[in-house]
């Protein structure tokens, strides 16, 4: 065998397969790898190098939600990132099916930072061939735009004009505030979105909250963006948002988006930007005692944590309060919860992967996680992810359970609660 | 001669020291927490390296010890204080009541009429006793004990009335001991590490999801079910066991060290198995299988045996299947490269071993590492470590450790130095 052809085997990795009984070194002539240093190197130098230390014991493939699909397998992704070949990394079309939700990340034996290393894997790949065009068109808005919808930078404040109360804009107000609410994009111009964030601005209203948006002004975070490869999108909107932010004067930066949190919480400091940053149901949480809640319709509600708002962040009881304030739920978990919580699939740039995903998979995540929620008997599904409420309505109709459960933001919820009282 | 030695732990490691130093002249205290002497041996099924039941050794060291004066066994002891240096340590020790004095003739009598049941220690608490109980037909002492945590004491007094020996006092208290010892041998052993904080191996979860020191009892003839080994959820004979490695073990979640014994443990366990039931079936997952030495020869002669499988990946998820109760464990097959589905009836989790002091350590003259595993004092230092008090390892080796930790003891109660 020309040691050439050991290394460029099918995408999957080498086939070590075709063999029952013999041991390894009888079915296969010795491999002939030539691993390049060089790759391990710039890897390394983007995603720090914990994939070294990983010692293949699979667990990441096992705890991954693709894996009962027979695919996207992080262990072979490990394992080729810490031989260097880049070549088997890169070409697999697994690379770009992860929602780096963390899964794999928290049952670690050696704390390998799979999700990082594959972000750093995506963004050498980006660099240098062509990505799938969804997700390409995703980058490119969020270049012109600001918003990978690729909805005009001007309209970003138009929703607050139909949340029947006021919504104080920053430019426009001229001083401080307590709360400044970084709307990001799909509160900003997905419809289900909108919806949520003139429920947010009653909300604040009702509580008398001492708040504004950055309206034009704000552009994507794109910690998504960056998840999916495209470091540089997020560094150049790290740099905008910042120097707006600078601008004005604020006691907390408040954001519906986990994603957005995630970032600003944990990443903008290092670009120079330092706030004190809350999801919006762990400021709203805080606040439950000066609610006035009125019984809504009895609802079995369940909730699905979002992977960068739990897992993540560790925040699991937030959205839980929230939802057992609101008079006439009954809350229900599913088997997944908390920190085991399942992903929705949105995450890491699978908003904006969807058509390529779904060439590799038989099931989305969402559909699969909306089937356990209707197995939990609920008839409501509360999210507080805006990727969230339009995947898993999509994921109820295609899975003909549309008629069994409703999918709801916990803003929505309890902006029923303030209205029917 | 007066060299006096405290060995702290009576398991097979302080046992064996115990004997050693007695045996060589020195007078010995061998100190045990519990109510009986053995320690995790007592409990396994078999051990190796001859695959023989614990009874065969533990017999011979306890009429060893029956017959040595030099040896004074302290059980229901510890160590809470230890000041000095070597020739001339000074030792506190606590002696819990044992609630029953040394008239007890093991005759039983207090039994049926004790009202309380508790779980049993010996079996991991997949049976239960009495809260007075001799721990097992093997014990030593062979007296009973009360278990202080459960007993009714006056309110109840019913074994005081049935006892026909007088050998039980509900009123016994803490007595405070202070020993003048030369040197100390620490042989505290080591205990299970908790499956029930490994988040995602269902212990505690599934019925059917055991650990291997239970799996061990499972097997043991005077285990909870006389060695014949049934599902815990609905007695069914288990027909196949997954045996899941390094659970927990070789983690940095959990216990970051490997335990050196867990591989040759489930691949003793298994033959086990199939020694109790030829018709079973034994899958054993692996990241890499670690079988040091010469043992290498034991796992070879397991592995060949076509009812014992050896799959090379880590078991991460168990699931249940729907009406037949069995397991699903699900990993990842690094040598065929794909998903492996393997349904059972049992799992057992090869959970590693913790050093009894990881907590509640006695006050003064001994060294840790970051685990708790007793570190050797920097000469010139009498207190001697032996057994899994000093690493995770097999029966044979804690033997050899009490030999040397005996010798070590002697050495340096006479106060001689040693020249490097």
């Amino acid at each position: 065998m020309p040691a050439d052809s050991t290394t460029t085997d099918s995408a999957g990795g080498h086939d070590l397969s075709s063999s029952s009984s013999s041991t390894l070194t009888e079915a296969h002539p010795p491999l002939a790898l030539r691993p390049d240093v060089g790759f391990i190197d710039r890897l390394a130098e983007l995603a720090g190098d914990s994939f070294l230390s990983c010692y293949q014991c699979g667990t990441c493939s096992v705890v991954c939600p693709f894996s009962p699909q027979g695919t996207h397998l992080p262990r072979q992704e490990m394992l080729f990132a810490q031989w260097g070949l880049e070549n088997e990394l890169l070409s697999s079309p697994n690379l770009w099916i992860c929602t780096t939700c963390g899964n794999c990340a928290r049952l670690c034996p050696r704390e390998v930072d799979i999700p990082g290393t594959i972000s750093a894997a995506r963004d050498l790949y980006v660099a240098s061939r062509d990505i799938p065009r969804e997700l390409a068109t995703a980058f490119e808005n969020t270049s012109r735009q600001g918003n990978p919808l690729g909805h005009s930078a001007r309209k970003r404040a138009d929703w607050a004009g139909n949340a029947g109360v006021d919504v104080p804009v920053m430019a426009k107000l001229g001083r401080s505030v307590d709360i400044l609410f970084f709307t990001e994009c799909y509160w900003s111009y997905h419809p289900r979105g909108m919806q949520a964030a003139q429920a947010m601005a009653r909300m604040m209203s009702a509580l008398g909250v001492d708040w504004a948006i950055l309206g034009v002004e704000e552009r994507c975070v794109a910690d998504s963006q960056r998840l999916a490869g495209e470091i540089g999108l997020f560094e150049e909107a790290a740099q905008k948002n910042i120097e707006v932010l600078g601008k004005y004067s604020f006691k907390r930066l408040v954001t519906p988006d986990p994603h957005a949190y995630n970032a600003l919480r944990n990443l903008y400091p290092s670009y120079g930007g330092s706030y004190q940053v809350q999801h919006y149901t762990q400021f709203l949480a805080e606040l439950i005692p000066s609610m006035s809640l009125g019984p809504i319709p009895q609802r079995t509600v369940t909730f699905h944590d979002p992977c960068y708002l739990g897992r993540h962040n560790g925040e699991f009881e937030a959205p839980r309060r929230l939802l057992e304030a609101i008079p006439g739920i009954s809350l229900v978990e599913m088997g997944h919860c908390r920190a085991d919580g399942y992903c929705c699939g949105g995450g890491g740039g699978g908003m904006w992967n969807s058509s390529f995903v779904a060439e590799q998979v038989d099931e989305r995540l969402a559909e699969v996680r909306i089937k356990e929620a209707v197995g939990t008997g609920a008839d409501v599904l509360a999210v507080c992810c805006p990727f969230e409420v339009s995947l898993f309505e999509d994921a109820a109709k295609s899975t003909g359970n549309d008629d069994k459960i409703v999918v709801r933001d916990i803003i929505e919820l309890l902006d029923e609660s303030l209205k029917l009282h | 001669m007066s060299d006096t030695i405290l060995v702290l732990g009576g398991g097979i490691a302080g046992i064996t020291a115990a004997l050693e130093a007695a045996e060589a002249g020195a007078k010995v205290y061998l100190v045990e927490k519990n109510p009986h002497l053995g320690g995790r041996v007592a409990q396994l099924a078999r051990y190796f390296p001859k695959l023989c039941p614990p009874t065969c050794g533990l017999e011979i060291n306890y009429r060893r010890l029956r017959d040595n004066p030099n040896i004074e066994v302290l059980t229901t002891t510890e160590l809470t204080a230890l000041q000095g240096s070597p020739g001339d340590y000074k030792a506190t020790l606590a002696r819990h009541p044992r609630y029953v004095n040394d008239r007890c003739t093991a005759c039983g009598a207090c039994v049926d009429p004790c009202p309380v049941e508790r779980p049993n220690p010996f079996d991991y608490g997949m049976t239960t006793t009495k809260t007075i109980s001799l721990g097992h037909e093997m014990a030593y002492p062979m007296k009973y004990a009360i278990d202080e945590s459960t007993c009714l004491f006056d309110s109840c007094a019913k074994c005081v009335q049935a006892c026909p020996y007088d050998a039980i006092d509900l009123h016994m208290q803490q007595e405070i001991l202070e020993l003048t010892v030369g040197a100390v041998v620490i042989a505290t052993g080591w205990k299970p590490y908790d499956a029930g904080t490994i988040a995602n191996l269902a212990f505690g979860h599934f019925p059917d999801v055991v650990t291997n020191v239970m799996f061990e009892r499972m097997l043991a003839s005077n285990g909870p079910s006389g060695g014949i080994v049934i599902r815990p959820s609905d007695g069914k004979a288990v027909e196949s066991v997954a045996f899941i490695q390094c659970a927990g073990s070789r983690d940095r979640l959990y216990l970051s060290y490997c335990s050196s014994i867990c591989c040759l443990a489930s691949l003793k366990e298994a033959s086990l198995l199939l020694e109790r039931n030829p018709q079973a079936s034994a899958y054993i997952f692996y990241i890499d299988l670690r079988t040091p030495g010469t043992y290498q020869s034991f796992a070879s002669k397991v592995l060949d045996h076509p009812r014992i499988s050896a799959i090379k990946g880590k078991v991460a998820d168990i699931l249940l299947e729907p009406g037949s109760g069995q397991l699903v464990v699900v990993a990842d097959d690094m040598v065929s490269g794909a998903m492996s589905h393997t349904s059972v009836d049992l799992v057992v989790l090869a959970t590693g071993m913790e050093p009894s002091l990881a907590e509640g350590r006695p006050q003064g003259e001994m060294d840790f590492d970051p685990y708790g595993f007793v570190l050797q004092g920097s000469d010139p230092s009498g207190v001697f470590a032996a057994g899994c008090a000093r690493a995770p390892v097999d029966v044979a080796t804690a033997t050899l450790d009490g030999t040397a930790a005996a010798m070590s003891a002697i050495r340096a109660s006479r106060q001689m130095v040693v020249v490097p």
